[in-house]
């Protein structure tokens, strides 16, 4: 029986250089309370607690206050014992106060005789993959942003030139983007070149009508340009009825149009004011 | 609950809708608005809705009725300054305000007014 001992004793000293090893990854072990039981080299390296400092304290030390108030430990280690394992990412916080990006997976533990036994938990610090994800996404937002410029023209009338494909996020941005520039320049004209759109399915003409329709809403009226015969031609066929909206085949003839219709609404106006007051 | 302001400029109405509204105060706004265009026999009225910053399918509604209302009057009818927000709420909800004349500042919905004027006088 000794000798059983010893090769325990030996296995467990085994097993605990290996989780020391492993420098990447906090790797512990929970009670059933969610309190730390053990702690490796890796937790340290990650958390900048020592092993004395953390022993038996409940595992949301690391959690920032908002998941701390609403109970995401609890909520954690429910779904970890229903599900079998739980997996996460999200903000966590170190020592000092830093927060980082943690990937959590959690697994619970069942005991040779089938009670519960706790649970092990792998943290691995992905700051950096995270900062670059954020990263990569305000790239393609400022990329985006150039890709639907929209530019005043003449007074009152800006033109937007749709170049490329339109999906609908981009779409999106590109009404929000128009509207705002509408409020903001009191623009009375709109210009939607699409002469660099390549294909107009029902999808993008959806899109364009619909800007369309918020901009006629705002007061702001608007022309089509750069219809290309293959454009017109399909635009026919699936059916997309512009309705009321003014159409010219360039961006020089639509500019032309614009500058009339501001002339036509100006004198419109000189009618409604009493002389002398404008 | 605020007042609505109306103002009176010759036989043009200027309305002003801000802030929250709700069925008790659309209800007393119409009544006043309504009883102000018979009362001052305008021959255009303003919706001013630059206020406004959030509506749902309430207001749009609520938009459109004025409208009608105000023109069973006798009276034109421009809704002026929809905030960029509402008009894509609007548009999302598909409330149909196809039928709503807009212009984007009271001086240009005054144009838009005396436009309007016209068209009905020539169409008479």
């Amino acid at each position: 029986m000794a000798g059983q001992d010893v090769t325990d004793t030996q296995r467990l000293r085994d097993l605990e250089a290996m989780l020391d090893a492993i420098t990447d990854y906090k790797v512990i072990k929970l009670g059933p309370d969610g309190n730390i039981a053990t702690w490796n080299r890796g937790g340290e390296l990650l958390t900048g607690y020592s092993a004395g400092e953390v022993i038996g304290q409940h595992v949301s030390i690391f959690y920032t206050e908002e998941d701390k108030r609403s109970g995401l430990a609890e909520r954690e280690l429910q779904t970890a014992r229903e599900a079998g394992r739980f997996e996460f990412e999200g903000w966590r916080v170190r020592k000092d106060g830093e927060h980082f990006w943690a990937s959590v997976i959690l697994t619970p533990i069942v005991d040779a005789d089938g009670t519960p036994g706790g649970y092990v938990k792998v943290t691995r610090d992905l700051t950096e993959r995270r900062e670059q994800e954020l990263r990569l996404e305000r790239q393609r937002e400022e990329i985006m942003e150039l890709s639907t410029p929209v530019i005043q023209v003449w007074d009152g009338v800006l033109a937007l030139p749709i170049i490329g494909t339109l999906d609908s996020v981009r779409a999106a941005r590109l009404t929000e983007g128009l509207l705002e520039r509408i409020g903001d320049s009191q623009a009375q004209i709109v210009i939607l070149d699409i002469s660099g759109v390549p294909t107009i399915d029902t999808q993008v003409a959806q899109h364009l009508l619909k800007t369309v329709q918020a901009a006629t809403l705002m007061g702001a009226a608007s022309i089509l340009s750069g219809v290309r015969p293959e454009t017109a031609q399909a635009m026919v066929h699936l059916g997309i009825d512009i309705g009321q909206m003014k159409s010219r085949n360039t961006l020089r003839d639509a500019l032309q149009l614009a500058l009339q219709m501001i002339h036509e609404r100006a004198s419109a106006r000189a009618m409604a004011m009493p002389l002398g007051t404008e | 609950m605020a007042e609505t302001p109306i103002v009176r400029i010759g036989e043009t109405l200027i309305v002003t809708l801000r802030g929250d509204l709700d069925d008790a105060t659309v209800v007393s706004i119409e009544a006043d608005v309504s009883r102000e265009v018979e009362r001052a026999r305008a021959t255009g009225t303003l919706i001013d809705v630059s206020g406004l910053l959030m509506v749902d399918s309430f207001i749009a509604r609520v938009l459109a009725r004025m409208a009608g209302m105000i023109r069973l009057l006798g009276s034109q009818v421009a809704v002026v300054g929809i905030q960029p927000a509402v008009a894509i709420t609007l548009v999302e909800l598909g409330v149909p305000m196809g039928h709503l004349d807009t212009a984007l500042n009271a001086e240009q919905g005054l144009a838009l007014l005396a436009r309007l004027r016209a068209d009905d006088a020539r169409r008479a």
